[in-house]
């Protein structure tokens, strides 16, 4: 079979301008390693940004634990209010010290997990209704 | 009149240690946020410098294209 050929112009200039594109391709590949790169350092700052949020998460709960619990308010209340309905025979003997803090009983809670939605929609419900009966 | 709530000397000292190291943690928050967000800047630019490469490998390949074919000539 008869073997034809194409001729080629400008040569050199062709071959410039394939190095060149070497060039270029080469240096692409070396902007995807800078890519990953950045990526992976992304990742690791998310993740201890993740761990820094626990944290504070847990501060928090640490801290709703050394507040005075708000149960233990309305009880407070509660026992004020039937103090002043009930005909004082023990105003006497009453004293104006704050009500002393009843144990509360606790309930068995599932562990708050803050990558479940589902967690962090209950959470998110229950210091709404917390908030709605305060104000 | 609103009842009012005391909380132990021991327990306040508690408390203000605690806020400390929230406040702490926040700024640190901060600080990797900040990070990040400089980080999202640069992948940005090189993500932009990424295509204008390409683009111009593109250019070229449709020059020698041009000139093995006579394309457009």
């Amino acid at each position: 079979m008869d073997k034809f050929f194409v001729q080629i112009k400008n040569v050199s200039g062709t071959r410039v301008t394939l190095l060149e594109s070497s060039k270029l391709v080469l240096h692409s590949m070396k902007i995807e390693n800078k890519i990953n790169l950045i990526r992976k350092e992304k990742s690791e700052l998310i993740t201890n940004l993740r761990e820094d949020i626990k944290e504070i998460s847990f501060l928090l709960t640490r801290l709703k634990e050394h507040l005075p619990h708000s149960e233990l308010l309305e009880e407070a209340k509660k026992e004020k209010e039937k103090e002043t309905k009930k005909p004082s025979k023990k105003k006497t003997t009453a004293k104006k010290t704050p009500a002393k803090p009843k144990e509360v009983p606790k309930k068995p809670k599932k562990e708050f997990d803050a990558s479940d939605d589902n967690d962090i929609s209950a959470a998110l419900a229950s210091i709404e209704k917390k908030l709605n009966q305060i104000n | 009149m609103e009842n009012q709530i005391f909380v132990q000397v021991e327990e306040n000292k508690e408390i203000l240690d605690i806020l400390d190291l929230i406040k702490k943690k926040l700024a640190e928050t901060n600080s990797t946020l900040e990070e990040i967000e400089n980080l999202r800047k640069s992948e940005e630019n090189e993500l932009k410098s990424w295509k204008d490469n390409l683009k111009e490998v593109g250019d070229k390949i449709s020059n020698i294209d041009k000139n093995i074919f006579n394309k457009g000539i």
